[in-house]
């Protein structure tokens, strides 16, 4: 068997595969990343009780978020599904100040936005779950914050501030994330 | 305090159905919305881009071993990591060899199951089988195997008769940073892997590895001496993925190995003894190069392009010597523009091209081949074309499946395995399926043009005398040895008309059950023939030529069995897995398989099935719990029953239960400490025999190691 003629053919095809690669296109990069965050901020409030004051059983779910277009058209595919036999009810924020979370059940947080010091208190005080995806921008700044780490996005609670708000946290939720107490 | 991302996640896991299908943007992102918790944990951010199916939506019998069950698992070898999900026979030989097979017809050389690493096919045409001690994949590196039991003929091609294991590596994104493993113990001496991923700029991440071991030998069964079975191997690989924002995805991949394991031979001889033992060394190398381009073409379509070069050298010794070279192409399409309709095309081309020569190291000169009539090369080729489309019936509550995949050997013909599948989501905890689907096993190289020498009969009034060795199959007196060998004739493709239907019901989020059913329809499944020997030399009939011979002339008597495909029957039986989080830190997984066959060729006229319906056991289960206390310690232990089996003619294997535990410590964020144990019921305990009786029967025995793993 004359093995380097064999090979003449399978390397000649990996070569023209190789060629192509100017046809590659560039797209928006990320699609991909903020699709899945989306998904774990949605999936991780079936882990999560709210105060029967704060979210009365006939009532709407208030998902707010601050992001930018991307994210937004991301998170409409959200808008009309149910959290725990909750409609959700989305609502962009064009702040983050504590009039902006006022109503809120959760608000999300991308990129760099941040809750100031006094609408982190009053999300605290209302039972909002505040979660983020940016990097993490010091103590109390999220309850949850979503971390890259091996090409995946892993959750970190922080359960004194969930506490402190009054949100219950399944322990099977906590089993799957860090907690930092 | 870092935790990993989560506990165990098979049974929610990722399914990568095809072979890399894409999944346009908008709809990913609602497949995303529908998965469970779990699952999206475990999806890459920037992998390219596939079709992700939850198993929860699979028409299929599909088991997930995810990158974390395999990280908590005490198993370091791929056949080990596949005896507890259901539905599968795992049974080892020797230390280095095992008989693997879903849903029956188990074997040395099973030749029904599909096995792909990173969609690069790794089964043998020599036998149809795989060679399992040749796929040494560092199992750090593993994304997840997806075990898909059944016709899986329709997206993957021949050999996915009875089931398709699918072995998917990580992208070289999720594996940056360095990782040392050390390992050393009784059975597993000494183990060592060093792995390493990084950037290579803004788009492109690589990854490699090196790794090696020492294993001991188990035990002869007949005398509890060394089987002289240790194997030693090493294997190193790298991967380079680079692209273009989310529309191109490009990865090239490589692996080379080299392993030697002794095994306890028994060879056949035309003189006393006739048969005797003889420990053999088999050395084995192997290299393989992989292209693979993704594209999204559009919001709905993308395609894959893939391309292999896979070179294997194996020097079996007394059985034959075989270098291979095979290249492949394969070529697919996704299209989802047409509404409910979500259609997977795609061309393979194939082919594979051999030499063989007589494996004689280390045995007498004038022991008998076990595969003759393979010297010489010869070329396979094979084209492929396939065609599934899942047809949405009632958007989020009925998909109707229909799919074809049409092969053409030039030695075979046109085979066409065609399938189609149901699935009913009546809610979101609740699927029902049920599929029918046809496949084949295209005749390997040794069906169509060699010779098996099943065994040497003893001579009338010979006694032996090694305790190792097997006796045979013994039928007739003869005052002279004969040979038994299959292989004249014709071997046709072997088929199956599978019925299958399972339901998957999720009581909560932290319970949910998975039962499958199924019935296998069996048709020309391979056969030998008993004919009458003849005298060698001379030729002529027995006994008559005996009778009319001078005496002393005749040396032996030879019985070639003409092959065929005229034996029929069924195999059928049920799997069930359970997924159970009782409490936060504890997960219990269970695994029970039943399992009936019976395989009847024209005994009247002298007919006899090749494949061992007896060789599968009736029942199995496994129970597996995973402790997870404090964040820093891991506890998981196994206990798994596998029935009694009769592997070979005139052995049976009783039945065992088997224990097997890990408890890892990481004092540190980058240091883990873990002491692993396996089999620790039993100091040893015979799991199969070979059925070429080629092979003195062996105890797989305790096995206790500690492994340091650390990452910097």
């Amino acid at each position: 068997m004359n093995y380097p003629a064999r090979l003449a053919a399978p390397l000649a095809a990996l070569l023209a595969m190789f060629a192509l690669l100017p046809m590659a296109v560039a797209q928006a990069p990320g699609t991909r990343e903020r699709q899945i965050r989306a998904a774990l901020v949605y999936k991780i409030t079936r882990f999560v009780t709210w105060p029967g004051t704060v979210l009365p059983a006939t009532g709407p779910f208030t998902f707010c978020h601050v992001s930018d277009d991307v994210t937004s058209q991301v998170l409409a595919g959200i808008e009309g599904r149910a959290i725990q036999d909750h409609r959700i009810r989305m609502r962009r924020l064009d702040g983050a100040d504590s009039k902006a979370v006022a109503g809120c059940n959760l608000v999300y947080l991308t990129g760099t936005n941040a809750l100031a010091a006094d609408a982190m208190a009053a999300a605290v005080a209302a039972s909002t779950l505040v979660v983020a995806d940016g990097p993490r921008l010091g103590d109390n700044t999220a309850m949850v914050q979503l971390v890259p780490q091996d090409n995946r996005v892993t959750l970190a609670v922080d359960l004194a501030l969930v506490r402190a708000a009054q949100l219950r946290i399944d322990a099977t939720l906590l089993q799957m994330v860090e907690v930092r107490q | 305090m870092k935790h990993p991302r989560n506990p165990r996640r098979s049974a929610r896991a990722l399914l990568l159905m095809a072979l890399a299908a894409a999944a346009p943007a908008g709809q990913a992102a609602q497949d995303f919305l529908d998965m469970d918790l779990r699952e999206v944990l475990d999806l890459e951010i920037t992998t390219a881009s596939r079709k992700p199916q939850s198993v929860s939506q699979a028409a299929a019998a599909v088991h997930v071993i995810t990158a974390e069950d395999i990280r908590r698992s005490p198993a370091r070898t791929l056949p080990d990591l596949l005896r507890t999900v259901p539905g599968l026979q795992v049974a080892s030989i020797t230390s280095s060899t095992w008989a693997i097979s879903a849903r029956g017809l188990n074997g040395r050389s099973a030749n029904k199951l599909l096995v792909l690493i990173d969609g690069r096919s790794v089964y043998s045409p020599l036998f149809s089988g795989v060679n399992w001690d040749a796929q040494d994949t560092a199992l750090e590196d593993i994304e997840r195997i997806e075990v898909v039991r059944g016709p899986g003929g329709t997206l993957w091609g021949a050999n996915a008769f009875h089931g398709v294991i699918n072995i998917i590596t990580r992208s070289a994104a999720s594996s940056q940073g360095t990782q040392l493993s050390l390992s050393a113990g009784n059975e597993q001496k000494f183990a060592a892997s060093l792995k390493h991923g990084g950037k290579a700029g803004e788009d492109a991440n690589y990854r490699f590895y090196v790794k090696g071991f020492d294993r001991d030998a188990s035990r002869l069964t007949s005398t509890g001496a060394s089987a002289r079975d240790d194997w030693r191997a090493a294997s190193a690989g790298a991967r380079l993925d680079f692209g273009s924002g989310d529309s191109n995805a490009f990865t090239i991949q490589g692996d080379y190995h080299y392993g030697e394991a002794g095994e306890p031979t028994i060879v056949n001889l035309l003189r006393p003894p006739y048969r005797q033992y003889v420990p053999t060394q088999t050395r084995y190398e192997g290299a393989n190069v992989v292209g693979r381009w993704q594209r999204q073409v559009s919001e709905s379509d993308s395609l894959t392009l893939q391309v292999f070069l896979d070179y294997t050298h194996r020097d079996w010794a007394a059985h034959t010597r075989e270098r291979r070279l095979t290249w492949d192409v394969d070529f697919q399409y996704h299209l989802r523009s047409v509404p409910r309709n979500d259609l997977i095309i795609g061309v393979g081309l194939r082919q594979s091209d051999d030499a063989f020569a007589a494996a004689t190291r280390g045995i007498p000169s004038d022991a008998l081949q076990f595969v003759q009539g393979q010297t010489g090369s010869g070329v396979q080729n094979m084209v492929s074309f396939f065609a599934q489309d899942d047809i949405t019936l009632l958007p989020d509550h009925l998909t109707l499946t229909l799919g074809a995949k049409i092969e053409h050997l030039p030695e075979t013909g046109t085979e066409v395995s065609p399938n189609v599948r149901m699935l009913w989501t009546p809610s979101a905890s609740w699927s029902f399926w049920g599929a029918v689907s046809r496949a084949v096993r295209t005749p390997s190289r040794v069906d169509r043009r060699g010779q098996v020498v099943a065994a040497v009969e003893l001579p009338a009034g010979f006694v032996l005398t090694q305790p190792e060795v097997l006796r045979g199959f013994n039928q007739i007196s003869s005052p002279v040895p004969i040979v038994l060998q299959q292989g004249s004739g014709h071997v046709d493709a072997e088929r199956v008309v599978a019925f299958e239907a399972g339901v998957k019901h999720r009581f909560s989020d932290t319970l949910s059950v998975d039962v499958a059913a199924f019935r296998n329809e069996y048709d020309r499944l391979r056969t030998a023939q008993l004919v009458p020997p003849a005298c060698a030399p001379g030729g002529g009939i027995a006994p008559a030529c005996l009778l009319n011979s001078p005496p002393g002339s005749v040396q032996y008597l030879i019985e070639n069995s003409p092959v065929g495909n005229r034996t029929d029957g069924y195999g059928h039986g049920v799997e069930m897995a359970i997924d159970w989080t009782p409490v936060g830190p504890l997960r219990l997984q269970g695994a029970v398989s039943l399992f009936k066959s019976l395989t009847e060729a024209n005994y009247a006229a002298g007919e006899f099935e090749t494949d061992r319906d007896s060789g599968t056991p009736r029942a199995q289960w496994s129970l597996s719990a995973y402790w997870n206390a404090g964040r820093k310690t891991d506890l998981m232990l196994g206990l798994r029953h596998v029935d009694s089996t009769s592997p070979a003619i005139g052995i049976d294997v009783d039945g065992y239960t088997e224990l097997d535990a890990r408890l890892a410590w990481r004092p540190r964020a980058n240091l883990e400490l873990a002491l692993h144990g396996r089999n620790l019921l039993h100091s040893q305990h015979q799991e199969y025999a070979s059925e070429l009786l080629d092979v003195a029967l062996t105890s797989v025995e305790r096995s206790v190691f500690g492994k340091v793993t650390l990452k910097f």
